[in-house]
């Protein structure tokens, strides 16, 4: 298979599935639908697996959009990055729409569902495989949008509405810094957007190009718009707000979409673009801080979470930015092998997640659970390795790839390894805290004590996907799949890192243990973790504050001048002129004749004597 | 392989035989005449896209093949047809309104005019000389002057015949005038010869200009261009409406090549008068589209309101010419044809249905015939100019010739007549889309009329998506 059949089949199908279910789901009934979309994802899982073989390339699929300076192509790359990643978006997207068949039985829009599925999976391809940031940015809005419409697949619920439109417009203001980010390099290379045109237009190379010699603030503020794209699309503080919000969605697409994938895209995209970050030492420092911090920070707010998907979108949040940091930190691969390992973890704990929420009859509390891990055995099992791996234990994917971030840490920047270390430590303990809440003790709700385990289509993602969660940090797996693993010879300190990232797990697990085994509600009650440090409050007045006021102001003008200066006078003179050029139309043939003569004098006279000779 | 010529000569035979046969024939189905006349047009449309380019040798001064000859024959035989199948559709409505009361009379006269009709504009198409221009322009009209008038119980139909026919004639004399004196002050009938007289220093230019601006005057009426529009709002809304969309489209085109030509000869290469008379078009097309949109707002009624419309219409096409772009001028009436006979062709299967033109009774019609109220919205979108509909394509570039003469005048003017358009072309549109309340009944639509809906809808997207289509006709 070639690089360019292989890319236009992962772009294609997804898409004509979209499209196919979104004309004639209706007409062709939810069965059919669900057969289209699981099938697609099916055959790109299988081309993508074929992809892994083939060699580095690149091309243009489809010329989009030629105007001017402006050129937008529909491209591919196809190397190391772009490979592994897309084998990480079909491999979990397949099982999640297998998954789904299950989780979503009862549902009365399955259509819409994997419609909008199939409509995610495209727009995620276009972000692996672009080739420029045309492409990119187009693929991102999509992305965007298959979130806002999978968010709140649920619309009748005010939650889910309210939480996709917060999703979608949190994601704007990312996006607006994306696009000055974007804008300013193509301004500034002289028309360039692909990737490999913009690299060679920095690196100055044979010929020295336009952004070699641009001066170094226009690649600082380009590197930071670039990165407010990441920030959105990943959810670090400050624009971290939505994501917590978005598991009102069905728990299977805060798995593909809200855990492994879209949210990772912003990691992938810093590090396909790692070449003009690196151009901006400032920028470099600012995503660092912002990827510490957002791990620390998010962490906080974990510990104090009681509903078991806003403990894991806490924790996705915290780990992303780890790998946001480590992107700041220079070591792209350590974050790219991060996002790798832990979207197969934390996709099994968000699908385990919904086997518990299943098993419970949709109670998410965990405080109301409790005793299941004689009721459902299997989620049991592979929750605790999902777990595992997730909090680092030593042999277990999670605990590679951690090291990784932490020793990248270590080498640059004393305070983000204390920092980094500590989220270690937190991470240990909420994620204990949640597995002894849940499934240990006595059963505290009678929906937990009725709990049954999930049918095999529910449970076999969830046992393939803990083969992964043990052994992806692995060569023999990571090398197969081309995951970006970092190859730099462990430096001095090596153990130390080691020994304080084992300590960390360590003395979480226990705590949480201490406190919470046999508990039967919270012993801790930290206000300011719990309500997530009051961040939404907050927006909530700014935006009460100024947006509000702003909103009067620019109401206010425009009734004045857009509404009526520009709109209702000249609407008003328009009418003014018609009722009078209506009123020659007498009906009286005299008239008509009248005006006849009249008109051709006035056009002799025109002709002959007032216009002007030349 | 036929060569032009003989396909018009084809044609208007035809048309003569089809009214002997309707009138000699004792025992004749009604509908013989009208298929006769289709199939006829349908050939004659055939025969044309396959024609050999040879034509008599004589015939060659006054005789023109070149592109935009071709272009404007083709169109004359599309409209024809499309116009004769509209015919077909308000049959019974026409033999109703145009035989004494109890007498059933054949009307096949209504479907054999517009075959001799035809012929008189692919005769205009190829007008190189004024006299080659003025018999088959007179040909057409007189045979309109029978069909406006020809449902004669219909007394709007009769007031609406003798309006076109007085103000008709007193065009044409501003023409023969105008004819006169340009003959007068060049010496020469062809439009070549005025062209090189124009040029020449010794012509005398206020003879010239005189006869100029009568001529223009004369083809102004005819193709609706103020100060001259003022007949059209009560011929259009009183004639039978498949004569009033025969008139809209057709003679509008017919009458668009022949001002081309005109136009073309008098501001050729170093002309004395080329600035008036692009002076003169300039102020025309700005009068006219105002004089076509604003009136527009305060219709109720619809046909009158296309009848506004196709005034407007002729504002940008003579906005088109003046700034010298003869081939967006056929563009523009490309785009023309489909979303304005469409209307015409609604009107008429509503009227079938007895629904009336009155924009009240569009209401509900979302719910009474899904089909027709979407070819409704996309004839008016179309009509208003909305991106990816043919009438976008047409207006935008109207706009970008006068942009790239500088006129922005006329450009300010023609923006505002443009915005009147997306008022009063999406009401029509809002009120057939509007929830009513009660029950309705559903609308019947022939297979005949669902074609031709679904052709024309596909014309108008077509060329509003993919506006090469038409551009590559017209080289």
């Amino acid at each position: 298979m070639t690089s360019y059949n292989a890319a236009s089949v992962v772009l294609l199908l997804p898409l004509l599935s979209a499209f196919f279910i979104l004309v004639l789901g209706r007409t062709v009934g939810t069965t059919v639908s669900k057969m289209i979309s699981v099938g697609s994802a099916a055959l790109c899982f299988v081309v993508s697996v074929a992809t892994l073989g083939v060699t580095n390339d690149s091309g243009v699929l489809v010329s989009f959009l030629n105007v001017g300076k402006l050129h937008a192509d529909i491209g591919f790359i196809i190397d190391q990055q772009s490979r592994g990643m897309l084998f990480i978006v079909t491999f979990i997207g397949l099982l999640v729409h297998v998954y789904s068949l299950g989780y979503m039985k009862e549902d009365k829009a399955q259509s819409r569902y994997f419609g909008s599925l199939s409509m995610f999976m495209f727009s995620m391809t276009g972000i692996v495989l672009a080739d420029n940031f045309a492409m990119m940015f187009m693929f991102w809005e999509l992305v965007g949008l298959s979130s806002y419409l999978l968010i709140g697949h649920w619309f009748e619920k005010p939650e889910a509405c309210e939480a996709s439109k917060k999703a979608f417009l949190t994601n704007r203001i990312g996006d607006f810094g994306f696009m000055i980010g974007i804008l300013t390099l193509w301004a500034a290379s002289n028309g360039e957007l692909g990737f490999a045109q913009l690299r060679e237009s920095l690196s100055g190379g044979s010929v020295s190009g336009p952004l070699h010699s641009a001066p170094a603030w226009v690649l600082t503020v380009a590197a930071i718009g670039i990165f407010m794209g990441a920030v959105g699309k990943s959810a670090q503080a400050p624009l971290h707000v939505w994501l917590p919000d978005a598991m009102e969605g069905p728990t299977p697409v805060s798995a593909l979409i809200h855990a492994a994938t879209m949210v990772a895209a912003g990691v992938y995209m810093l590090v396909r673009v790692s070449f003009v970050i690196a151009a901006s030492e400032t920028a470099m420092h600012l995503i660092a801080g912002v990827g510490g911090f957002t791990a620390l920070f998010a962490a906080l707010m974990a510990v104090q979470q009681n509903d078991i998907k806003r403990i894991l979108a806490y924790s996705t949040l915290s780990q992303l930015g780890y790998m946001v940091m480590a992107v700041g930190l220079q070591a792209g691969e350590a974050g790219m092998f991060h996002l790798y390992t832990h979207a197969f973890f934390k996709a099994l704990l968000f699908l385990g997640s919904g086997a518990v929420i299943y098993a419970c009859h949709h109670e998410q509390d965990i405080w109301k659970m409790g005793g299941l891990s004689k009721k459902t055995p299997i989620t049991f099992l592979t929750f605790v390795i999902g777990t595992a791996a997730l909090m680092g234990i030593p042999g277990l994917s999670g605990f590679f790839s951690k090291e990784e971030i932490l020793g990248a840490a270590y080498h640059d920047c004393g305070w983000l390894f204390t920092a980094a270390a500590f989220t270690a430590l937190l991470t240990s303990f909420y994620m204990s805290r949640c597995v002894i809440v849940a499934f240990f003790g006595k059963a505290r709700s009678e929906n937990a004590d009725h709990a049954h385990e999930a049918p095999l289509i529910m449970t076999a993602p969830l046992m393939l996907l803990s083969i992964f969660a043990i052994a992806s940090g692995y060569g023999f797996f990571s090398d197969r799949l081309q995951a970006m693993v970092p190859h730099a010879e462990h430096g001095e300190g090596h153990y130390l890192v080691m020994g304080v990232s084992i300590a960390a797990v360590v003395i979480g697990a226990g705590l949480a243990f201490f406190l919470y085994n046999g508990k039967d509600k919270d012993p801790l009650n930290i206000k300011l973790f719990a309500n997530r440090f009051y961040i939404d409050e907050i927006y909530a007045v700014i935006v009460k504050v100024f947006q509000d006021r702003l909103a009067w102001i620019v109401s206010g003008l425009e009734s004045i001048f857009a509404d009526g200066l520009v709109a209702r006078l000249p609407a008003a003179i328009a009418c003014r002129v018609g009722k009078t050029a209506r009123a020659i139309q007498s009906g009286h043939l005299q008239g008509y004749t009248f005006a006849l003569g009249a008109g051709l004098i006035l056009a002799i006279y025109l002709v002959v004597q007032v216009l002007p000779k030349h | 392989m036929m060569s032009s010529f003989s396909i018009e000569i084809f044609l208007a035979v035809v048309g003569v035989l089809l009214i002997a046969l309707d009138a000699f024939a004792t025992e004749l189905n009604r509908k013989v005449v009208p298929w006769a006349a289709i199939g006829a047009t349908g050939l004659a449309l055939i025969l044309m896209l396959t024609r050999s380019a040879d034509i008599p040798a004589w015939i060659t001064p006054f005789y023109a093949t070149d592109s935009l000859a071709v272009f404007y024959k083709v169109f004359a035989l599309v409209t024809t047809l499309i116009v004769l199948i509209i015919a077909l559709e308000g049959d019974f409505i026409t033999a109703y309104f145009s035989s004494s009361e109890g007498v059933k009379t054949r009307i096949g006269e209504f479907y054999a005019l517009p075959l001799i009709v035809c012929a008189g504009m692919m005769w205009m198409a190829s007008a190189k000389d004024l006299v080659a221009l003025f018999v088959p322009l007179e040909l057409v009209t007189v045979s309109f002057y029978v069909l406006v008038a020809f449902t004669r119980r219909s007394a709007m139909s009769l007031e609406a015949g003798v309006k076109y026919l007085i103000l008709g004639a007193l065009s044409t004399g501003v023409l023969v005038f105008g004819i006169a004196w340009v003959y007068g002050a060049t010496g020469s009938l062809s439009f070549e010869g005025i062209a090189a007289a124009a040029s020449k220093p010794t012509t005398n230019a206020m003879a010239l200009m005189l006869g100029a601006a009568l001529l223009l005057a004369g083809l102004g009426f005819k193709v609706g261009a103020a100060p001259f529009q003022i007949w059209i709002p009560d011929v259009y809304q009183g004639a039978p409406t498949p004569v009033t969309a025969f008139l809209s489209v057709g003679s509008k085109a017919a009458g668009f090549v022949v001002l081309t030509r005109a136009v073309q000869a008098f501001t050729g290469d170093g002309s004395q008068i080329a600035t008036q008379v692009g002076n003169a078009l300039l102020s025309a097309a700005a009068l006219t589209i105002l004089l076509g949109s604003l009136p527009a707002i305060f219709q109720t009624n619809v046909k009158r309101l296309m009848a506004y419309s196709s005034i407007s219409h002729a504002g940008f096409m003579v906005l088109a010419l003046a700034c010298g772009a003869t081939g967006t001028v056929a563009f523009y009436m490309g785009t023309y044809l489909p979303a304005t006979l469409l209307g015409f062709l609604l009107l008429v299967v509503l009227r079938t249905q007895g629904v009336g033109d009155e924009l009240k009774d569009l209401a509900g019609l979302s719910k009474r015939s899904p089909l027709l109220a979407f070819a409704l919205a996309v004839a008016f979108a179309s009509m208003a100019g909305l991106p990816l509909t043919a009438g976008f394509m047409g207006k935008l570039l109207v706009f970008m010739a006068a942009i790239s003469k500088a006129h922005y005048g006329v450009v300010a003017l023609a923006v505002v007549g443009a915005a009147a358009g997306f008022y009063y072309y999406f009401r029509p549109i809002l009120t057939a889309y509007s929830p009513v309340e009660g029950e309705s009944t559903k609308l019947q639509v022939s297979p005949v009329a669902r074609v031709t809906i679904a052709v024309l809808i596909v014309g108008v997207v077509a060329v509003g998506v993919y506006p090469k289509l038409l551009q590559s006709v017209l080289k």
